[in-house]
């Protein structure tokens, strides 16, 4: 299985077809291009049905960069694997 | 295709200087399965894509002018409705309204929306916009007249808006939120509820009735779709009133719909007989042993033919695709008691052992109806794909796993939805059945042999053991078609046949590209006369004709035979009433007739020069033959 932020990467570049080689843990959602809460909406649902996990959308809408994001789905997932 | 696959070619094709790729529009159904984040990628990857770089004569795209506007966000359908549309046929150009919109947009002669002119006005619409924010649980009067006023205001909406355009406008029922109905406590109150709210959808319903106004019952298509219509979190942050799977399946029902207005809907249904109308295979279990009853899995099939028999008394044309005895067929439909079809349900019969995509074209030809509007289905993944391949623009509906699911198969992807129906479409039958007359299709054999090689065929033949022995000997008993006796062997003849030294009992296996198709077939060899093999018998599943099978095997039984010393072989065939399919193998194979006696016939086939029986599609695999 791809380490997580791998997943997330992806799914950024499927979700506003960012390469996801541009992406790095430090990068900003909001430096973007094209990065509007419609994308981060669709990237939540792509999140939830890739890792069948479900987010707390006020922590994810706290979240500003790539690393942040992996950081609380890792916690999401250990969470519900405990 | 697969998924990945999909998406690499949309991005290839979004560089400016790329070629076209015809494959790609039809290839998005393999998209079917993937998650609908993926689609919704794919969709909008394809909104940069011209149309003229996917439309092909094989798959030819149709413009045409879609608006999508709504009473909560519309927006994240717009890119799965693309990939519907593009999927059956349509390269639309979509309008998309912002956050409810939609009675402004209707109203106003110049909105944005009306500025667009389009040919479909898709109308989203949720519980939250008729319900008051707050309403009294204890006045459902109240409530049920507050509704019927909102359901006025779209009503004035609608009727204005479909007096100044010619397009059509869809609109649907909508379902209410559990929510509501748990927020009363008691259950005459909510069963109350319950009766306002369907006199809404109702009033919906209604108004699709009337000039170019629609109503999808999305209500009723909900039912069977998996987990809640919204996602809470997503209702309350951005106004979005269904998760994206339940977008997923309005785009669907949307596309159909768009299919309709541009009236590419499909006329024939070809249908297969053997494991699709019936369980069982006619010519090897009876009359009386295929299943159609009112027991599993019997019922699953006559279920399919009730939903034939729907379509054909809404103008659908039906038409039988089958290899099959002709005989046995007719007889079938005039004698089963449990059959729903009959013989005057069909325009066409192409009942030979042919293959299906001559069939079909003549079919077409005979009816004088494009290719594109008939759905062929069938139970195999052979047939089914052979026709893709040969013909890509008949739609193919594959009858694949539990026969429970084949209705739903049938009529999920809407082939034949149209915007309504009329008195001449009951009739429609008739008028075809005196065009086709009672031509009978004559079977070609000429092979398709480049799908052949595609299928990646391999063939086995060896000695049956221990653990193959009951199973030829049952296919040797059970076998009607393509057996060269009435008399087969029993099982202790079979394994008596199988110890003996002036014996072989030879096993044909067959695998394909869509997997192992197991045992299929069965020799039984006398070979006591060293210069002269007799096969006393061959049988062969039916589920393989057609496809070089018998030739393969054939070819190694000579190459046993040669490598042992014989300079001939000998087969008998014994004519019964069903096995003609058996005994064309023999002058198919080079065989002559060397005498008839008490019914059998002796055919040969001389060894030197060493026949070349082996297609060159079929990869021959050795077993171990004791000499």
């Amino acid at each position: 299985m791809p380490d997580l932020f791998t997943t997330v990467a992806d799914l950024v570049e499927q979700v506003a077809d960012i390469p996801a080689a541009q992406l790095s843990p430090d990068v900003r959602f909001e430096t973007l291009t094209n990065w509007t809460s419609l994308e981060a909406l669709g990237l939540l649902a792509a999140l939830e049905d890739e890792l069948g996990v479900r987010l707390d959308l006020r922590a994810y809408l706290a979240v500003t960069a790539v690393g942040e994001l992996v950081d609380l789905v890792a916690g999401e997932l250990d969470g519900a694997a405990r | 295709m697969r998924v990945e696959e999909v998406l690499l070619r949309i991005r290839r094709l979004r560089r400016p200087d790329a070629p076209a790729d015809p494959e790609l529009a039809p290839g998005l159904v393999h998209l079917d399965d993937a998650a609908v984040t993926t689609v919704a990628s794919a969709g909008r990857l394809l909104a940069d894509v011209p149309a003229e770089k996917l439309s092909s004569p094989d798959f030819p795209l149709r413009p045409l002018r879609v608006a999508i506007t709504g009473t909560f966000t519309p927006g994240t359908v717009e890119p799965l409705l693309r990939v519907a549309l593009l999927r059956i046929g349509i390269a639309a150009e979509i309008h998309v309204s912002g956050f409810d919109q939609l009675v402004l947009d209707l109203s106003d002669p110049g909105s944005a929306l009306a500025e667009f002119r389009p040919d479909v006005t898709l109308c989203l619409l949720h519980d939250g916009w008729f319900l008051p924010a707050e309403w009294d649980p204890g006045d459902l009067s109240g409530l049920a007249d507050t509704l019927s006023q909102r359901a006025d205001v779209l009503a004035a909406a609608v009727r204005g808006y479909a007096a100044r355009t010619d397009g059509a406008l869809l609109l649907h029922t909508v379902p209410m939120s559990p929510l509501e109905h748990r927020s009363l406590v008691s259950f005459r109150g909510r069963a109350e509820l319950g009766r306002v709210w369907r006199e809404l959808n109702g009033r919906l319903l209604e108004l699709g009735e009337r000039e170019t106004t629609y109503t999808l019952d999305l209500e009723t298509l909900l039912v069977d779709h998996d987990g809640p219509v919204r996602d809470e979190r997503l209702f309350r942050f951005a106004s979005m009133a269904w998760t994206p799977t339940v977008e997923r399946r309005y785009a669907h029902e949307a596309a159909t719909f768009c299919r309709a207005v541009l009236g590419r809907t499909a006329k024939v249904l070809a249908l297969d007989l053997d494991n699709t109308l019936w369980a069982g295979v006619l010519g090897d279990d009876g009359l009386a042993g295929i299943m159609l009853g009112t027991d599993y899995p019997g019922n699953c099939h006559r279920d399919v033919q009730r939903r034939a028999l729907a379509l054909r008394r809404q103008g659908v044309l039906l038409a039988v695709c089958s290899k099959n005895d002709p005989d046995l067929v007719t007889e079938a439909f005039a004698q089963h008691p449990d059959l729903l079809l009959r013989g005057d349900d069909f325009v066409a019969q192409a009942v030979n052992w042919g293959r299906k995509d001559d069939n079909l074209r003549q079919l077409s030809r005979t009816l004088n109806l494009g290719l594109d509007a008939v759905v062929f289905a069938d139970d195999s993944p052979f047939e089914c794909e052979l026709v893709r391949h040969e013909l890509p623009t008949v739609r193919v509906v594959e009858l694949a796993g539990d026969p429970a699911g084949f209705s739903h198969k049938l009529l999920a992807e809407g082939h034949f939805t149209v915007l309504a129906t009329g008195a001449t479409d009951r009739e429609r039958t008739e008028l075809y059945r005196a065009r086709t007359g009672r031509e009978r299709f004559a079977a070609t054999f000429d092979s398709a042999a480049d799908y052949l090689h595609e299928l990646k065929l391999r063939v086995t033949v060896r000695p049956v053991d221990d653990l193959s022995l009951p199973r030829v000997a049952q296919l040797g008993l059970r076998t009607n078609q393509f057996t060269m006796t009435e008399r087969a062997h029993t099982e202790a003849q079979t394994r008596q046949r199988a110890a003996s030294p002036d014996h072989l009992v030879l096993t044909v296996e067959v695998t394909d590209r869509f997997g192992a198709e197991g045992l299929v077939g069965g020799l039984w060899l006398d070979r006591s006369t060293p210069d002269s093999w007799v096969i006393e018998n061959f049988v062969l599943s039916c589920r393989v004709f057609s496809r070089g099978v018998e030739q393969a095997a054939l070819h190694r039984v000579a190459e046993l035979a040669g490598s042992a010393g014989a300079t001939r072989l000998e087969a008998l065939f014994r004519p019964t009433t069903r096995n003609k399919p058996g005994g064309a193998v023999w002058p198919g194979a080079g065989f002559t007739v060397a005498s008839e006696q008490d019914g059998t016939i002796r055919h040969v086939l001389p060894l030197h020069p060493p026949p070349r029986l082996l297609p060159a599609w079929i990869a021959l695999e050795e077993g171990d033959v004791r000499a």
